[in-house]
């Protein structure tokens, strides 16, 4: 999913990416910004709502309280009034009570009657009541006087007031007569001179009227229910008419087992405020909360219900709100951004076609009108130069080009002639190492090396150097390279080799080309080595302990002088000698400071040679590296090392060709009649020996060039033994199948005979695979 | 090469349908093809090789009279091999080809 995404996005165009990155980031930021906004802003919003409601009930409260102060107030004068007068003056008492409720009048209670109870001391129940009612037209008071026989029948609460003189605010009741909700304040009193109390003064008030009233001042938040609870925690209003004045709030609590309604009571009756969520109101018919405070003086309370719905009806509202602005930003912010990814793509891409044509080499289009961007711009800029500059180096170079070519193919051709006329198989032989070397200078020269067998045992090395350089030294190199070669295998002196070599060189050299050349001719059985010089620069030899440039006679360069005569010289190489030929290119390879590494350096670097040949050249090679550093090499440098190390005694090596096989069978045959071996033990061997020849010569070697085989024979207890040791494919013919020679002989193969004359005819034979050389002794008894 | 061939001597008589044939140096890797090619075998049915010039047969030259023998037995006829050496005679022996020889006198 992850790849599809990733490989999915990376064919889009820049311009969808800049998009959606920058649409991707503008609505991440929005909805974080919006869930901190909806997060952080709830609590606040509600906060207030909350604060507002608490503050509008705590208002009301005080508002309500104020008319119950009123009322009490009104009570409280009256009362001190009457306690001034008898008992009997009932004239007064009428004036006295019609005077407390024209304070009414002019307050903001609403009354519905008030009265005065007198009553002897030893009975409450008998008395007589001045009561006075309110008849609904303004300022007009009804006055009624009767005579109570059972107070209680009247007023059933009256049994809870206290014999005190503190006022007493009767729980809410329906009046009779105009069905109004009301509440009686009452207090008892002592008329003048009198020790006991045998009288109660009294005002009904309009609890409707009232709450209505204490509205008028105060507002609160929303659809707010206004509930009024009274001390015992009676509902006196309640929006359920089988609640109201018929139900406290614990009993209701108890019924809808709505705990929380409980507290609320308690709490009001404690004279505290405070809010409660209630899971379930049947005021606003659901989830409800209620903000509460209690009317001091009266120790009633009031409580403010709201749906919670409705109160959290805002913070949606306001989140909605931010929702769509974030929408409609985003969707502003996307035309905006794409109108300008579009204008800025689009000079983009107008550079993106114009860059095609270019890299298509059609360089004709221009740009018509640079693009107002300023990074565009400047990358306009740079294409439009690109073109102009590109346009004149390809002018530049078509010119020289053509010249170019010319140089360049006459070049390939003679580095070419060079590389295919140089030797690269090496030989493979126990008896010495041989490496060469060739790093080419830049211009061809003709410097070559060559190395082949002269016969069996006798290896010759070159290396020489021809004058000139390019196609035509390349081809008089090959001339001489293939003159030494064929001519030194005619068996002459090197003398003589030389002086016939020289002699057809000079053979139409109209060019006055020459050669200088060093050949070596080594016997690999004894060591003996005879060279011949021709204006070369002597090689090194490290021989008997002892280094030193060889002692040549110089000679003249060959191709110059058609009577020249050249000497051959001799040296003993022994076992662990090592010659290194080289040209002047090593010599006289030069450094920045044009000074030459020069033969000293070469003869330090050569102390420290060992017996493989090709170590020994990179040894010299990184010296002269070293010596040259960065200087352009101006010369081929061409070296061969050459490691002589020579053979055990009684070893020959023949090339493993089966045309040599009788050579090679009378070398044996020679050597055995030397050794004394009896006439059946030499056929035999001759036998075996043939056998093992040949299989080496026909299924070892792959290669015939330059494959040989040494060969090695000894005579120790009683047996004469001869040892074949080959580079060739591992192969060992002791292991071949044999032929059933009890078939028949129509049923006979014609092939296979091999191995089993092997078998039958020599006395031991062992086959190893060591050192990566097939190694097979054949032995047979000395006397048979 | 040239001296490696030089290294067997072949004389051949032919007298009806036989050739008697007489050899002489060695019978080797180089030599021996050479046998198979200079007899004419077309309609023979008896050839006889004078082994007595013949100093060594190695097992290329087994392979080349076993060739011989195949293309006379395909005529109806067959080889026959004269004045062997002990030597050779052994090889023969030893390779189980010894029933071409003519028997020891």
């Amino acid at each position: 999913m992850k790849n599809f995404v990733k490989s999915w996005l990376s064919k889009r165009s820049i311009e969808f990416k800049v998009n959606l990155s920058i649409l991707t980031c503008i609505f991440l930021c929005f909805l974080g910004l919006m869930y901190i906004v909806s997060k952080k802003s709830e609590p606040i919003i509600k906060d207030q709502i909350d604060t507002i409601a608490q503050k509008s009930i705590e208002m009301y409260a005080t508002d309500f309280a104020h008319l119950i102060t009123d009322a009490e107030r009104i009570i409280i004068t009256t009362k001190n009034t009457l306690t001034q007068i008898s008992k009997d003056n009932t004239k007064t008492l009428n004036m006295v009570l019609s005077s407390a409720l024209q304070t009414v009048y002019h307050s903001e209670l609403t009354f519905t009657n008030g009265w005065v109870y007198v009553f002897p001391p030893e009975d409450v129940s008998r008395g007589k009541l001045y009561l006075a009612t309110d008849t609904g037209d303004d300022d007009i008071i009804d006055f009624k006087t009767e005579k109570i026989t059972n107070f209680y029948d009247r007023f059933p609460w009256f049994k809870q007031v206290p014999k005190e003189e503190i006022i007493y605010w009767s729980e809410p009741y329906q009046d009779v007569e105009s069905g109004e909700t009301v509440v009686t304040c009452l207090m008892p009193f002592k008329f003048l001179g009198q020790k006991e109390f045998t009288g109660l003064v009294a005002l009904t008030v309009n609890v409707s009227e009232m709450q209505r009233n204490s509205l008028k001042g105060s507002s609160f938040y929303g659809n707010g229910r206004l509930l009024l609870i009274s001390k015992s925690g009676l509902y006196v209003t309640h929006p359920d008419p089988n609640i109201a004045l018929q139900m406290t709030i614990f009993q209701l609590s108890r019924r809808m087992n709505l705990p929380q309604l409980g507290i609320v009571g308690k709490n009001l009756a404690a004279g505290q405020s405070g809010q409660a969520e209630i899971p379930y109101s049947s005021v606003v018919d659901g989830p409800a909360i209620f903000f509460y405070a209690p009317i001091k003086n009266i120790k009633w309370g009031f409580c403010l219900v709201y749906a919670k719905d409705e109160l959290l009806k805002p913070i949606r509202q306001f989140k909605w709100v931010l929702g769509l602005s974030l929408l409609l930003s985003v969707l502003l912010l996307f035309l905006f951004t794409e109108r300008i990814g579009h204008h800025s793509v689009s000079q983009l891409n107008t550079l993106c076609n114009v860059a095609e044509k270019y890299g298509k080499g059609d360089f004709s289009e221009n740009f018509d009108e640079m693009p107002t961007s300023s990074d565009i711009n400047r990358l306009a800029t740079a294409i439009s130069e690109m073109r102009s500059d590109i346009l004149e180096y390809v002018n530049k170079e078509r010119e020289e080009a053509s010249e170019k070519q010319k140089g360049e193919s006459e070049l390939e051709i003679a580095r070419h002639i060079q590389k295919s006329a140089l030797s690269n198989k090496y030989p493979k032989s126990e008896a010495f190492d041989i490496a060469t070397m060739m790093i080419p200078a830049k211009q061809v020269a003709g410097d070559f090396y060559d190395f082949f067998f002269i016969d069996d045992n006798k290896f010759a090395v070159v290396i020489a150097d021809v004058s000139g350089k390019g196609i035509p030294a390349s081809l008089y190199m090959m001339k001489a390279i293939t003159l030494i070669k064929n001519i030194s295998r005619s068996k002459m002196s090197l003398d003589q080799v030389f002086d016939h070599v020289n002699k057809q060189l000079c053979e139409g050299n109209d060019a006055c080309m020459f050669v200088t050349a060093f050949m070596a001719v080594i016997d690999l059985l004894t060591g003996k080595t005879k060279y011949v010089n021709a204006g070369h620069t002597p090689p090194l030899v490290a021989n008997n302990g002892e280094k030193k440039f060889l002692d040549v006679e110089t000679n003249i360069v060959l191709g110059v002088k058609e009577d020249a005569t050249f000497v051959e010289e001799e040296i003993d190489l022994e076992p662990g000698a090592h010659l290194l030929l080289y040209t002047d290119g090593v010599t006289e390879a030069e450094n920045i400071a044009t000074k030459f590494y020069g033969n000293k350096r070469l003869m330090k670097v050569f102390d420290s040679a060992g017996t493989n040949a090709a170590n020994n050249l990179s040894l010299v090679l990184k010296d002269i590296k070293k010596f040259v550093k960065n200087n352009p090499q101006s010369d081929d440098i061409t070296m061969l090392d050459f490691v002589f190390k020579g053979y055990e005694p009684g070893t020959i090596i023949m090339p493993a060709n089966v045309e040599r096989l009788k050579d090679f069978l009378m070398y044996l045959k020679d050597d055995m009649g030397k050794q004394g071996l009896s006439k059946k033990a030499v056929f035999n061997m001759v036998m075996i020996a043939e056998e093992a020849f040949a299989n080496i010569a026909q299924y070892a070697y792959s290669i015939k060039d330059n494959a040989t085989v040494t060969i090695k024979t000894r005579k120790e207890d009683g047996m004469y033994y001869v040892k074949f040791t080959d580079n060739g494919r591992r192969y060992n013919p002791l292991k071949n199948k044999m032929p059933d020679i009890t078939l028949d002989l129509k049923q006979r193969e014609i092939g296979g005979w091999g191995v089993l004359l092997l078998k039958k005819l020599a006395d031991s034979a062992s086959y190893k695979w060591l050192n990566k050389q097939n190694v097979l002794e054949l032995g047979v008894k000395v006397k048979k | 090469m040239v001296e490696a061939n030089k290294n067997l001597r072949i004389e051949q008589k032919r007298e009806g349908d036989k050739i008697v044939c007489k050899l002489s140096g060695w019978l080797d890797p180089n030599t021996s093809p050479e046998l198979v090619n200079k007899l004419d075998l077309n309609g023979i049915k008896s050839l006889v090789i004078d082994m007595s010039g013949v100093e060594y047969v190695f097992s290329a030259g087994l392979r080349s009279i076993l060739m011989l023998q195949k293309l006379l037995e395909f005529q109806g006829g067959n080889i026959k091999l004269t004045n062997v050496s002990d030597d050779i005679r052994g090889i023969f022996e030893c390779t189980g080809l010894d029933s071409l020889l003519e028997p020891k006198a």
